[in-house]
C-alpha cells in the first residue's frame, strides 16, 4: 500500500510540475537609437561629392559687369540644432606673371548665401529658423552684387559682401533650429535649400589659366 | 488499535483507495473537460524561456525607402480540444531624447510596425490545420516601402499594425489544438516569427525601448 501510494504521489507530483512549469507568456524588448543626423544634399536627394563652379574666362569687358554663379543649391536636413561651416583653400600661383600688378585672391571673390528656401513646412520642424553670417548674407536684394563705379573688387568683410577670404579657414556661415520635423532623404518636405553664390569683377588681374579653390563644407552642431 | 481506525474514511473505505479515487476523479474531469488547466506552453526556439532581445541598432536616416527589420522566433504548443490563441501586449515603451524635440517629432510606437511572418509547423503537429493570423498582423513590416519617407504602417485596421495597437492585450494568432501533449519535444510546436520594423527618419535624437508581452490561452 505504502509503495502504490508513494507511486501515485510521484505522478501527482510530476503532473502538478508540469502545470506549474508551463510557460505561458514570453517577453520581447526591442531596442534601438536614434543618433544625431545632419545632412547636405543635391536638389535630386543625392550625395553632393564635389560641385564645379566654373566661372569661365574673367576677361574685362569695355562695361564693367559682375561675373556670378548661383546655380549651387543644396538641401539641408537635421534633427536637431545645426551650423554650415566654409573654408576655401588657397589658389595656387597664376600662370602669368604679376610684373608688379595684382593677382586674383580669395579676397576677389564674392562668397555668399544668396537664398534660403524650403518646399512646404509640412514636416519642417515647428517654428523653424535659419541665420546667416552677416558677411556671408547675399539675401534680401544683395544679390547679384552691384557693380561699384571704381571698377575694384567690392568684396570684404563687410555685410552683405562677403568674400571667399572670410572663409579661408573653417568659417561658420550658416546656422539654425532643427530642421526636420521627421522623415529621411526622400522625403519632399522636411528640408530647407540654401542658394551659394559665388560672383568675381573681372579686373586686369595677372594672367592665369587654372585659378581654382576648393571650398569645403561641412553641417554639425552648433 | 485507535490509529488503525483512522485510516479509514467515515464511509468505511480505506484512505489509501480514497486517494486513488482522487486521482482517478482528477484525470477523468482533466479529460472530460480538457479546456481546463494549462495546456499551452511558449518558449523560444530552444525551448528555453522566451525572453528575446531585439536590437534595431542605430537609425540613421537614409534615402532608402524600406524599413530596418528585425525578428523573432519563438515556438507554441499545445494540447487543448479548444485550440489556442495569443495574445500581445505593449507593456512598455520608453523613450529617451537625447535632444530637445525642438518642433520635431519624437519616435512613437505608432512608427514601429509588426507582423507575424511566418508559422512553420513540426513533424507531429496535428494536420490538416488552419492557423489565423488576425487581420492586420499578416503582414511583413520590413518589406514595406514608403516612397514617401515616411513611417509606412497604417495601423491594423488598414492591414499594418503598430506597437500602438498593442496598447491592450490584443490577439494576434489563434488555431486548433497543435498536438497531442504540451511537452517540450521536437515535433509538437509551432514556430512562429515574429517581424518588427522601423523607417529611420529624422525623429527627436534619443534611444528607445519597447517591451512587448506575449501570452498564449485555450481557445481561439
Amino acid at each position: 500500500m505504502k509503495n502504490a501510494r508513494l507511486a501515485l504521489t510521484i505522478i501527482a507530483l510530476v503532473a502538478l510540475s508540469q502545470v506549474a512549469m508551463a510557460q505561458t507568456s514570453g517577453i520581447i524588448t526591442l531596442n534601438a537609437t536614434v543618433p544625431d543626423a545632419f545632412s547636405f544634399t543635391n536638389t535630386s536627394n543625392g550625395s553632393i561629392g564635389t560641385v564645379t563652379v566654373n566661372l569661365g574666362s574673367l576677361a574685362v569687358p569695355l562695361s564693367p559687369a559682375m561675373v556670378t554663379d548661383a546655380s549651387t543649391i543644396l538641401r539641408l536636413r537635421s534633427n536637431k540644432a545645426y551650423k554650415v561651416m566654409a573654408a576655401a583653400s588657397a589658389p595656387g600661383a597664376p600662370s602669368g606673371t604679376p610684373d608688379g600688378g595684382d593677382t586674383m585672391l580669395l579676397k576677389d571673390i564674392g562668397f555668399g548665401i544668396t537664398a534660403i528656401g524650403n518646399n512646404g513646412t509640412g514636416n519642417l520642424a515647428t517654428g523653424q529658423t535659419n541665420t546667416i553670417a552677416t558677411n556671408q548674407d547675399y539675401t534680401g536684394g544683395n544679390w547679384p552684387p552691384a557693380v561699384p563705379a571704381d571698377g575694384l573688387t567690392p568684396f570684404g568683410a563687410v555685410a552683405n559682401k562677403g568674400s571667399l577670404n572670410e572663409v579661408a579657414s573653417s568659417t561658420q556661415i550658416l546656422s539654425g533650429s532643427r530642421i526636420s520635423k521627421r522623415g529621411n532623404v526622400v522625403t519632399t518636405d522636411n528640408y530647407i535649400t540654401i542658394t551659394l553664390g559665388f560672383a568675381v569683377l573681372p579686373q586686369y588681374f595677372t594672367p592665369d589659366t587654372g585659378f581654382t579653390t576648393n571650398v569645403t563644407l561641412t553641417m554639425s552642431l552648433p | 488499535m485507535a490509529t488503525a481506525t483512522q485510516r479509514f474514511s467515515a464511509r468505511g473505505v480505506p484512505i489509501g483507495k480514497r486517494w486513488v479515487r482522487l486521482v482517478v476523479f482528477a484525470l477523468g474531469a482533466v479529460l472530460a473537460f480538457p479546456g481546463y488547466g494549462v495546456c499551452q506552453v511558449i518558449t523560444n526556439a530552444s525551448d528555453g524561456t522566451l525572453a528575446a532581445v531585439l536590437a534595431f541598432g542605430t537609425l540613421t536616416p537614409g534615402s532608402s525607402t524600406t524599413p530596418t527589420g528585425t525578428s523573432v522566433q519563438f515556438r507554441l504548443r499545445d494540447n487543448n480540444a479548444a485550440g489556442y490563441h495569443l495574445n500581445a501586449q505593449l507593456t512598455s515603451f520608453t523613450v529617451t531624447p537625447t535632444a530637445p524635440v525642438a518642433g520635431g517629432n519624437t519616435i512613437a510606437s505608432s512608427d514601429v510596425g509588426v507582423g507575424i511572418t511566418s508559422i512553420v509547423a513540426a513533424g507531429n503537429v496535428l494536420t490538416p490545420r488552419t492557423d489565423t493570423i488576425t487581420p492586420g498582423f499578416n503582414y511583413n513590416p520590413a518589406t514595406m516601402s514608403s516612397p514617401s519617407g515616411l513611417t509606412p504602417y497604417l495601423g491594423a485596421a488598414s492591414g499594418s499594425a503598430r506597437l500602438s495597437d498593442l496598447a491592450v492585450s490584443t490577439k494576434i494568432l489563434s488555431g486548433p489544438k497543435i498536438a497531442n501533449n504540451q511537452n517540450l519535444n521536437p515535433n509538437n510546436f509551432l514556430t512562429v516569427t515574429m517581424t518588427f520594423g522601423v523607417l529611420p527618419q529624422y525623429f527627436t535624437p534619443a534611444t528607445f525601448s519597447a517591451v512587448i508581452t506575449l501570452t498564449i490561452a485555450n481557445g481561439p
